[in-house]
C-alpha cells in the first residue's frame, strides 16, 4: 500500500466523517417529506391547507400544457429586467465615480429616489406602460439598477488606494485608471450583489404579474388561488424555485471563474470551519 | 544595455524649500519644513530618519502624489507637479495588482505608455530575467510568497526605465533572509539598469550597504540635519555589513540620529 493509502485508511474519522455530513444534508428534508406525507394520510389537516400527493399529480395534469409558455414569459421578463436593470445600474455607478459633475447634477435625485418602496411602483408602472410585459420589466430594471448602482458606488470607493497610486506612478491616466484598475478590483465584490439582485428580481416578477399580467407563471398562481387550488400553487412555487436555483448556480459559476485572482482560501482547518465555509 | 552616460552639468533631482503640513490650519506644526536636497544623476541616495520625519511624505511629493505647498521639486531642471513614469514608485505595501499575473503586472507600464507588442515583449522578458521570476510569469499574486511579489514590484516600476525611482521602505514587511536577499538582488538590478534611486527606510544597515550616499533626516519640523558619504567599492557583498568599517560607520550614523534635534531621545 502506497504512503498516503496507509495514512488516509488509518484515520478512521475521515471515513467517518463524510456518511455524518451527507446524513446531516439529508435529515432535514427527508424528516419534512416523512412529515408532510404523515399529515396528509391522517387526515390531520385540511386538503386545502396541505394538500395531500394525488392532489399535486392532479394539479399537475391540469396546467402541464400552460407551463412551457407560461415559464419562457416569466423567464424572458425576470432576466431581461434583470439584464437591464445590472446594466444601467453599474453604469450609473460608474458614471457617478468617475464624474464629479454627474454626482453633483444626479447625485440627489438619486438619494431621494432609493428609498422608495419599488412595488408601490407597479400601478403607477401599469399606467404608464399599460397591460402587458413593459410594466413588469420596469420594475424589475428599476429595482436591480438601484441595488446596483449603490453597491457599484461604494465598491469603488473602497478600491485600496495604494493601486491607484501605483498605477498613478506608471504613468496611468484616470481613464486608464478606470479601467485597469477600478473595473477588475470591484467585480467580485459586485458579483455578491448581482447574486442577491438575480434573486431578488424573482421576487419581484412575482408580485409585478400578481398585480396585472396575462400570462406568465405568476398570473397561473393567482389562476390557481381563485380555484381554491393548493397542490397547484404549491407546484408553480416549486418551479419558480427550481428557475432560481438554477439561475444562482449559473452566476455562482461565474462567480468562481470572476473571482480565481482573490485570495479566498480552500475551506479546509480550523478557520475555515469557525466561519461556516466548510 | 549600454552604459548610460552620467549627466555633470546639473543635479538630477533637485528639491528646494520645500514646506508640508496635512493640516490646513496655518498654526499647525510642518511635516516638513524648508526642505533642500540635491541628488545627482544615477547616485542611490538614501534618507533616514525617526518614525514621522515625513520621509515617505517626501517621496510622495517627489512623485507627485501630494502637493507642496511651498517649494519646487525639479528633475532634470523642470519643476514636476503631477504624477508620471519618469518617477515610479515601489511602496512598502504590496501593490502589485492581484487580477493581473506577473507578466501582466509588469507590463502594465509599457502598455500605458502605448508601446508596441514586440517592445512590450522585449521589455519584459528582460526584466523576468532580471528579478529572476521567469518561471512564475503566469502566476497571479495570490500564488507567490511575500519576497517574489516584492520582486514583481520592483520589475514593475524598473520595467518603465525611469528616470527616477523612489522607494519607501520596500522590503521592511519582509523577514530579515528575504529582505537580505531583496537588497543584494536589487543592487544587482540597479547596477544593470543604473537609474537614480532615492532611497527610504529606518534601517541603517540597509541605507549603507545600499547607498551611495545617506541623507539624516530629522523630525519636527522635517529637514536634513547631515549627509554621510558611503565610500564602499561596488559590487557590495552582503558580508561587508560585518566588517568594522561598516559597523563603525553604522555606529556614526546612529550617533547622529541619536543626538540631533527631534532625535529618539525626543520621544
Amino acid at each position: 500500500m502506497s504512503d498516503t493509502a496507509q495514512v488516509k485508511s488509518s484515520l478512521p474519522e475521515m471515513n467517518g466523517k463524510r456518511s455524518r455530513t451527507i446524513f446531516r444534508k439529508l435529515f432535514v428534508p427527508v424528516v419534512i417529506i416523512a412529515a408532510w406525507i404523515l399529515i396528509t394520510e391522517l387526515e390531520l389537516v385540511k386538503p386545502r391547507v396541505i394538500p395531500p400527493a394525488e392532489n399535486m399529480w392532479e394539479a399537475l395534469l391540469g396546467i402541464y400544457k400552460l407551463l412551457p409558455g407560461a415559464i419562457l414569459t416569466t423567464l424572458t421578463m425576470t432576466l431581461g429586467g434583470f439584464a437591464i436593470g445590472t446594466a444601467f445600474g453599474t453604469m450609473m455607478g460608474l458614471i457617478m465615480a468617475y464624474s464629479r459633475a454627474v454626482r453633483e447634477f444626479f447625485g440627489t435625485l438619486f438619494d431621494f429616489l432609493r428609498p422608495v418602496p419599488v412595488f408601490a411602483l407597479i400601478p403607477l408602472f401599469i399606467l404608464w406602460f399599460g397591460i402587458g410585459r413593459a410594466p413588469q420589466i420596469a420594475l424589475i430594471a428599476m429595482g436591480t439598477s438601484v441595488v446596483l448602482g449603490v453597491t457599484t458606488l461604494e465598491a469603488i470607493r473602497n478600491v485600496p488606494s495604494i493601486y491607484v497610486r501605483a498605477a498613478l506612478t506608471l504613468g496611468a491616466n484616470r481613464q486608464h485608471i478606470y479601467r485597469t484598475v477600478i473595473v477588475p478590483y470591484i467585480i467580485p465584490h459586485l458579483i455578491g450583489a448581482i447574486r442577491v439582485a438575480a434573486a431578488a428580481s424573482w421576487g419581484l416578477d412575482v408580485a409585478a404579474e400578481f398585480m396585472g399580467s396575462q400570462q406568465g407563471l405568476g398570473y397561473l398562481i393567482i389562476i390557481q388561488q381563485i380555484y381554491l387550488r393548493t397542490a397547484g400553487i404549491i407546484l408553480l412555487v416549486i418551479v419558480y424555485s427550481i428557475l432560481a436555483v438554477i439561475t444562482d448556480t449559473l452566476i455562482a459559476m461565474l462567480e468562481a471563474r470572476v473571482t480565481r485572482w482573490t485570495e479566498r482560501r480552500a475551506g479546509i482547518g480550523v478557520v475555515a470551519s469557525i466561519v461556516g465555509s466548510a | 544595455m549600454p552604459e548610460k552616460e552620467k549627466q555633470l552639468d546639473q543635479p538630477k533631482i533637485q528639491i528646494e524649500h520645500l514646506y508640508f503640513s496635512y493640516d490646513e490650519d496655518p498654526d499647525a506644526p510642518l511635516i516638513i519644513e524648508d526642505f533642500t536636497l540635491s541628488i545627482q544623476d544615477q547616485e542611490f541616495m538614501t534618507i533616514v530618519g525617526p518614525s514621522g520625519c515625513g520621509k515617505s511624505t517626501l517621496l510622495n511629493i517627489i512623485a507627485g502624489l501630494l502637493p507642496a505647498p511651498r517649494g519646487r521639486v525639479l528633475i532634470d531642471g523642470i519643476e514636476k507637479t503631477d504624477p508620471g513614469p519618469d518617477r515610479t514608485m515601489v511602496f512598502q505595501d504590496d501593490a502589485v495588482f492581484p487580477w493581473y499575473t506577473v507578466e501582466q503586472n509588469i507590463e502594465y507600464g509599457p502598455r500605458v505608455a502605448g508601446l508596441s507588442r514586440d517592445e512590450r515583449n522585449t521589455i519584459v522578458e528582460r526584466y523576468l530575467q532580471l528579478v529572476g521570476l521567469v518561471e512564475d510569469r503566469d502566476k497571479f499574486p495570490r500564488q507567490l510568497s511575500g519576497g517574489m511579489r516584492k520582486r514583481v514590484d520592483v520589475a514593475r516600476a524598473v520595467a518603465m526605465e525611469p528616470e527616477v525611482l523612489l522607494m519607501d521602505e520596500p522590503f521592511a514587511a519582509l523577514d530579515v533572509m528575504t529582505k537580505e536577499r531583496l537588497q543584494k538582488e536589487f543592487l544587482d538590478v540597479w547596477s544593470a539598469t543604473r537609474m537614480t534611486v532615492v532611497f527610504v527606510t529606518h534601517d541603517l544597515e540597509e541605507a549603507l550597504y545600499l547607498s551611495d550616499r545617506v541623507a539624516v533626516m530629522s523630525r519636527d519640523p522635517g529637514r536634513i540635519e547631515h549627509v554621510v558619504n558611503v565610500p564602499l567599492e561596488r559590487p557590495r557583498e552582503l558580508i561587508i555589513k560585518t566588517s568594522s568599517t561598516f559597523q563603525d560607520m553604522r555606529r556614526e550614523l546612529a550617533e547622529v540620529i541619536y543626538t540631533m534635534h527631534g532625535g529618539i531621545e525626543k520621544r
